[in-house]
Parts: C-alpha cells; sequence; structure tokens
C-alpha cells in the first residue's frame, strides 16, 4: 500500500491507526507494506516514530507495544515531490523489492490522500512508472479521498483522469460514513428483517429526517470551508450515500454492484429542483456568534481567514423528493450543520400516525411511530412507540426501546477506515462510490449552487446562533407540510 | 462557585463537552448489573446551589417513579465572569422484582455570569433524544425562558405560590405562550395543591341533594398556610369558574352569582397544611372539608337542614412538594379548568 499525502492528518489520524488495530485483530495481511509517499524529509525510521506518536494518540484501542514493534517494521517512507519521475521509479523499486523480499506479489494499492489538484499528475507519474498495471495474477488498485470534485464537470473530469490510468473497477472513491457499523447495518435491518420492508414504503412512512450536526465550527479549515460550504461538503457525499441506503431497492445479490445499481436509481430520482424549487426546498444558514456547551463561540463570519463578508453555508436544510413508486409524496428532509446543540449523525424514519380513531381520537393526536438510526456517535437504533402508563386512567406516553452497538456487544465496532481499507486490499467495493453514482449526486447538487450562486434572485443566507438547532427558516420549511425536526 | 458549596452530592464533575462520553463510561461501569431508563427528559431550573443541593434529592425521589434524564441548572448571575461547571451522576433503585437495579442519570450544571444563549445551548445539547421536554421553571419566570426554549418544552411546571408577584408573572406567561404558539402544556404545582379538596367538594356534590345547594352559595371561607394565599385564591378560581360566579369585588372579596347573589369569599391565614380548611355555606347548609397536619385524611362535615350530618373521609392528597409533583406527573392533558379558574381571580392575585 502506498499513500500519497503521507505527512498529511489523514495518514496519521485515522489511516496507520486503522491499520495498527487491522494488524492488532490479527486480520492484516501478513505481507502488507506501507510506503509513505510525500515531500517532507523523513527516513523510514522518523516516519516510524512519528506514526508510532500518532497511533498513540489515535488508535481506539490502547497500543501493544509488541504488535507495534512488528507492524512499524512494514512502514517506509518515500520522500519526493509529486511531480519527480524520479520518486516513481524509486517507488516501483522499492515496491519491486518488497515483492522479492516480503511476499507482496505485485500487489498494490494506491491511496491519493492529496488534494484533487494533484490527481493528475500522480496518475500520470504512476501509469509512466508502470505502477498502474500488475502482473497477471496480481493487483492495482487505487483508492481516491473526497472531494471527488467541486461540481459536475470538475467531477466528471476527474473520473476521466483516474479512468484513464485505472479501470473503473480498480477505483475505490471512499466515503468513510459507509464503513460505518450502523451505516452497513442499514441493509440488514431492512432485508435481514421481515418486520421492516412490508411497512418500508408511503404507505406507511411519513417522511424521513437525515441529520449531521456538529458543535464544532470551522476550527482551522476556514479556507477549505470557504470553497466548499456545507452542501458540497457533507451533502453530495455522505448525506446522499445515506439517504441511498434507507430508500434503495432490494439488489439482487450483495455483489458491489448489484448494491451499487440499486443505489444509482435513488440518486437518478431525486427531483431536480428549479432556482425557483431550491427557494421552496433548501435552506441555506450561517452560523452568528451564540454559545456551544455554555461557552461563547464567535460567528463563522469572525472565524480566522474567513471573509468577514463570506455568504458561505455552514448549515443546509434540503427537502428532497425521490420520484418512484416506493417514495412518492415521501419527503427526505436532509440537514448538516455546524455549531448545532449537539454531535451526531442519524436517520430518522417517521411512520404515518395511527388512524384518528379509538386513542387517537383527542384533540391531540399521538406521536407517530419513529424508527432511529444513529450512525455516530453512539451506534444504535431506537424504536419509539406509544405505551398506556400504568393506572386505572389510560394515559398513553411515548416510550423508546433502544440498542446500542457498544453494551449490546463486547468488542468495540471496528473504525469505519479499517473495514474500508480491508475491503479495497480484498478487492469488495460494495462500499464504495461508483464514477455514476458520484456524477449522478452532482447533478442534484449542482441545481442548487446554480440557484444560490447563479441565478437572479439568490434566496438568503439565513443566520442562526451558535449553539442553537439550525435557522428558524429551516423550522418553518417542515412546519409548512406540518411537521418538524426531531429532537437528537 | 462559592467556596462554600458542596459538590459532592451531584456526582463526578465532568468537562461540559464530554458529558456524553463520560455518561457512556459511567453506564459501562456498572457491568450490567443495572439497567439506564428514561421516559422523559426532567430538566429543573433554580437559582442558588443550596437549591441545587435540595433538587438533587428531589430528583432521586422523583427517579423512584418516573424515570427520567434529569438536566439540573442553577444559574449565578452576579459573578464577575461567565463560567460554566457540570457534573453527572446516577440515581439508582432496586427495581419491583428486586433483581436489578434501575438507574436514571442526572447532569447538573452550574451556569455563572451572563446567561445570554448559555442556557438554551446546555438544554439542547444535553437531552435524551427523542423523548418529551418535562421543564420545571423553579421561582420567577425571567428572561432566560426564551422563545427558542419555550418551543421545545412539552410540559412547563411552575409553582405560582412562589411568585412574588403572581399578577405580573401570569401576564409574562400569557404573552410567551401567545407569541410563540407554544404546544406545551402548564402545569401549576400551585393548582395541584387544591386537587383533593376539589375532589372532595366534587364528590359531596354528587348527590342530588346536594347538588341543588350548589346555586345556593353565599360564603366561602377557606383557611390557609401564611404562605400559600394563591392556593387559596385559586381554589376559590375554581368554584367561580365551575359554578359561573363573576368578581364583583376585590376588597372584600365577592362574586355575583349566575342568580344575582352574592358570595363572600373569606381567607384565613393560620400554621398548617397549605389549605387547612375549606368551608361553603349555603342557604341551607354548610359543607366544610378540613386536613389537620400530617394526617393523610380530608375529614368532611356535611351539614343540611332536616337532614342528618355526615362526617365522610376522603384521601387528602400530595403534601411534599415532590407528592405534589408526582400527583402532577400521573396528568396529561391541558388542563382548561385551570386556566378558567386563573381568568377569574387573575387579578387578586
Amino acid at each position: 500500500m502506498v499513500i500519497f499525502g503521507a505527512s498529511g492528518d489523514l495518514t496519521y489520524r485515522k489511516l496507520i491507526p486503522a491499520l495498527y488495530n487491522i494488524a492488532a485483530d490479527g486480520d492484516l495481511p501478513a505481507s502488507l507494506t506501507v510506503t509513505g509517499f510525500a515531500r517532507r524529509e523523513k527516513t523510514d525510521e522518523s516516519f516510524r516514530k512519528e506514526l508510532g506518536e500518532a497511533v498513540r494518540k489515535f488508535s481506539r484501542q490502547s497500543v501493544d507495544d509488541e504488535i507495534w514493534s512488528s507492524f512499524e517494521g512494514r512502514l517506509f517512507y518515500n520522500r519526493s515531490e509529486f511531480g519527480d519521475s524520479d520518486g516513481y521509479r524509486r517507488l516501483a523499486e522499492r515496491l519491486n523489492q518488497f515483492d522479492a523480499e516480503r511476499g507482496t506479489r505485485g500487489n498494490r494499492l494506491f491511496y491519493l490522500s492529496v488534494a484533487p489538484s494533484e490527481f493528475e499528475g500522480i496518475l500520470e507519474k504512476l501509469a509512466e512508472a508502470g505502477l498502474n498495471k500488475a502482473p497477471e495474477g496480481s493487483w492495482a488498485r487505487v483508492i481516491v479521498e473526497k472531494p471527488f470534485g467541486t461540481d459536475l464537470a470538475s467531477a466528471q473530469e476527474l473520473n476521466t483522469v483516474v479512468n484513464k490510468v485505472f479501470n473503473e473497477k480498480d477505483t475505490y472513491r471512499i466515503d468513510h460514513y459507509l464503513g460505518k457499523e450502523t451505516a452497513q447495518n442499514i441493509m440488514v435491518l431492512r432485508f435481514a428483517n421481515t418486520i421492516f420492508e412490508p411497512l418500508w414504503n408511503s404507505r406507511y412512512i411519513d417522511h424521513v429526517q437525515i441529520t449531521a450536526s456538529e458543535p464544532l465550527g470551522v476550527e482551522a479549515r476556514g479556507p477549505y470551508y470557504e470553497s466548499a460550504g456545507a452542501l458540497r461538503d457533507m451533502v453530495q457525499n455522505h448525506l446522499l450515500q445515506l439517504l441511498c441506503l434507507v430508500a434503495m431497492e432490494p439488489p439482487t445479490d450483495l455483489g458491489a454492484d448489484s448494491v451499487r445499481d440499486e443505489k444509482v436509481k435513488v440518486v437518478r430520482s431525486l427531483r431536480q429542483y428549479s432556482p425557483e424549487d431550491v427557494a421552496e426546498n433548501v435552506v441555506r444558514g450561517q452560523y452568528a456568534a451564540g454559545a456551544i456547551s455554555g461557552k461563547e463561540v464567535i460567528a463563522y463570519r469572525a472565524e480566522e481567514r474567513v471573509s468577514p463578508t463570506s455568504v458561505t453555508e455552514t448549515y443546509v436544510a434540503v427537502k428532497a423528493n425521490i420520484d418512484n413508486w416506493r417514495w412518492a409524496d415521501v419527503p427526505f428532509y436532509i440537514r448538516v450543520g455546524k455549531r448545532l446543540a449537539k454531535g451526531g449523525t442519524e436517520i430518522a424514519v417517521q411512520f404515518k400516525h395511527a388512524p384518528s380513531v379509538l386513542f387517537n381520537k383527542g384533540a391531540e393526536p399521538l406521536e407517530p411511530n419513529v424508527l432511529v438510526i444513529r450512525i455516530q456517535p453512539d451506534e444504535g437504533i431506537s424504536l419509539k412507540m406509544q405505551c398506556k402508563m400504568p393506572g386505572a386512567a389510560l394515559r398513553i406516553e411515548p416510550v423508546k426501546m433502544d440498542f446500542h452497538y457498544g453494551t449490546s456487544f463486547g468488542k468495540a465496532s471496528p473504525e469505519a477506515y479499517e473495514r474500508l481499507l480491508l475491503d479495497a486490499m480484498s478487492g469488495d467495493a460494495t462500499l464504495f462510490a461508483r464514477r455514476d453514482e458520484v456524477e449522478h449526486a452532482w447533478r442534484f447538487i449542482d441545481r442548487i449552487e446554480h440557484a444560490w450562486h447563479k441565478s437572479p434572485n439568490p434566496p438568503p443566507v439565513c443566520e442562526y446562533p451558535s449553539g442553537s438547532w439550525g435557522p428558524k427558516e429551516a423550522d418553518e420549511l417542515l412546519a409548512r407540510d406540518g411537521r418538524t425536526w426531531r429532537r437528537m | 462557585m462559592p467556596a462554600t458549596f458542596d459538590t459532592s452530592k451531584l456526582g463526578q464533575p465532568v468537562q461540559v463537552g464530554q458529558i456524553s462520553r463520560e455518561l457512556k463510561k459511567l453506564w459501562e461501569s456498572g457491568g450490567g448489573t443495572s439497567t439506564r431508563a428514561s421516559l422523559i427528559n426532567f430538566a429543573i431550573y433554580c437559582r442558588s446551589t443550596e437549591e441545587m443541593e435540595a433538587n438533587t434529592d428531589l430528583i432521586s425521589e422523583f427517579t423512584r417513579h418516573h424515570a427520567c434524564r434529569a438536566l439540573l441548572v442553577a444559574v449565578i448571575r452576579n459573578c464577575p465572569e461567565n463560567r460554566i461547571s457540570a457534573w453527572i451522576n446516577a440515581h439508582c433503585h432496586l427495581s419491583r422484582a428486586g433483581a436489578k437495579q434501575i438507574c436514571c442519570e442526572q447532569i447538573s450544571f452550574l451556569l455563572e455570569g451572563e446567561i445570554r444563549g448559555r442556557l438554551t445551548n446546555i438544554v439542547f445539547g444535553n437531552l435524551d433524544s427523542d423523548l418529551p421536554l418535562y421543564f420545571w421553571w423553579q421561582g420567577d419566570l425571567s428572561e432566560n425562558l426564551n422563545a427558542h426554549l419555550w418551543t421545545w418544552i412539552d410540559r412547563l411546571f411552575v409553582d405560582s405560590a412562589c411568585w412574588k408577584n403572581p399578577q405580573a408573572q401570569f401576564a409574562r406567561l400569557k404573552l410567551s405562550l401567545s407569541e410563540t404558539k407554544a404546544r406545551l402544556t402548564l402545569r401549576d404545582l400551585n393548582w395541584t395543591r387544591s386537587l383533593y379538596i376539589r375532589q372532595a367538594f366534587s364528590s359531596i356534590f354528587d348527590p342530588p341533594e346536594n347538588l341543588e345547594e350548589l346555586s345556593r352559595i353565599r360564603r366561602l371561607s377557606i383557611v390557609h398556610a401564611p404562605d400559600c394565599r394563591s392556593t387559596a385564591i385559586f381554589l376559590a378560581g375554581w368554584f367561580a369558574g365551575q359554578l359561573h360566579w363573576t368578581l364583583k369585588s376585590a376588597d372584600p372579596i365577592v362574586f355575583t352569582a349566575v342568580d344575582g347573589g352574592e358570595i363572600a369569599l373569606d381567607l384565613q391565614s393560620a400554621d398548617g397544611p397549605a389549605l387547612g380548611a375549606v368551608t361553603i355555606t349555603s342557604e341551607n347548609a354548610t359543607f366544610s372539608v378540613a386536613r389537620e397536619a400530617g394526617s393523610r385524611v380530608l375529614r368532611a362535615s356535611l351539614h343540611r337542614e332536616n337532614s342528618n350530618d355526615l362526617h365522610p373521609l376522603f384521601p387528602a392528597g400530595p403534601d411534599t412538594i415532590i407528592d405534589v409533583l408526582n400527583e402532577e406527573m400521573s396528568r396529561s392533558s391541558k388542563d382548561n379548568i385551570y386556566l378558567r379558574a386563573l381568568g377569574k381571580i387573575e387579578t387578586l392575585l
């Protein structure tokens, strides 16, 4: 495995800790070696030392010195500019040496943990060095980190660049949300149980809410966020992927393309919005000053390296419609935001109200059943239902049946990157985004971006106080439909 | 934080941003011998560290009957700097079967200095998701109970007996309710204190021969504890609301009945229960209900001309604040009778 951009944050915080944990669990292929490829001056030894410190800090399980000392012997560093052919020649020599000495058998996994602007140069040089082609019986694959473009055109261009060097079947676009245990469990919940699927349609489901909230602000990522915004940073990839898992039809089998075929059908069915539709169905917001965890925090526009007149959205609420038979008239409300009251990513499937007879006949209707799938933190599933309170009077109150992964299973869930790296090594692309998925998602997002930035009457950016649950306009988006955001 | 404040009762101190993680650890440390239970979010707002301690005892009792996540927030405004401190603890009680401990978590916050959006944020950020929010706002209402909070509260408990200026407080309450279009259910613990006396009188007038005396009431006398004048006034408001009396004068307090007859309200303060004795006198009958301090029953005395006197007993109902709260928790819907009573006596409070 070769990590391009190995001196970056992702390597230290996620990739190497994930590989260490796979090793600690005994699942790492015995011959795997990891070579960091980056511009900074480092030796194998200094690279290992830095990674050792990082793993001690970021690993989900405590570090066993014996396992680490065996693991660190598989870590190497190749200093080079990304455009320097010699660097790739040295890399090829080293990988060949590993094949001979360590039994890597010509298998290559390239991880592009670099800005998309570097992709083309790196891929060209990989091809020039012949590293994109594996010998007979071996494989060469590439893992690409998001963002997969900034709009449809750039995504298509990027995909073309990647696919010029690697076949689509060898291209793994990583979306770490799909590696989370509960995201994978969505399919199990739906298709390994008989009680949910018969209800999983417009006849019984009133609407679905997908929320990704975090109390953090942009921190040091001001310049990146200024160019991305919440819609492109989160909705285009993570949240639309979750939407697909909730809304897709059962695949014919669990093969990567069977699953991804069904997901593509969902994104293709998303109703495409005109600028007027965007004004009606999408709310964008930006955090103002407020309080988080009881402490005062500054507004987005006052953040470091953020324009004081910025109109970048730190919050988005979208009412999405999937125009197919199953989901006709069932809105999917998606919201994502920074500096919100509480952090968490959850999917809430809200069922229709019970008929207005018997217990539901009073002035105030009983609360509906809600099935909540918590993606993070505290992964789990809960079901809210109505229950009679003990006593002579008929008093009905909601109760919640709650399943927590953490307390129900003795074993901690693996980190998303652990699962995804293992899958990429074993050639299972099910949890990776395919080219057409990404491009269809951009088609949906581009129309919103166009309405915001290129239409003559763009909808306003609504302010919300930090520490709240977003702008009041987002509440009104649901209130117009007689609904409310659920409380997290 | 006052130097004399003993925080041991509040449990383990925690960083505000780490509460979820620390709670998780707390439950995992139980080793499966306890079960966390929660049906509601129960928040209490108070104004001193002493009240925090007292409320922690109260929450411990409350959780015996009502599984909840308790949020206790104390606000001390006159502080040189803005600070926040937090603690977590668990209240565990053996289940009825005695086999397993049922535990509820309490998260306590001490907010010092300027409050602004801080209160709203810590409430929003620490709720048990998808469960109703019951909020007990102790003491006078303030601007801290803002529009954001209003819209999230399902049931608001107040105790109007503690308000320094009930008229102004009720005016504020009504304004907030109308402005925020809140769907919350308002429950006044002061009103709950008279519940069993109201039920006793309702039972007394069930027989038709007593019922006809209702239209002939001419005097209502209430003996109340010194700090429970408003409880007595509310009880008078209940009679006025149910019997369609209108207030004629505030001093002396006189109501006018539907038939034009006048009803004098006589209030007497005496040490003892919140409502020590209530007597209604009609042209031909006297009905009284009295409670002695510490007694678990209400003693009624029914005297009608040309009829034998009767002395039935009724349950006395809640006495302590936790009893009152438990009583309130067993009710669900909006209380229109309370609002009607309030409308009759608001100017007397």
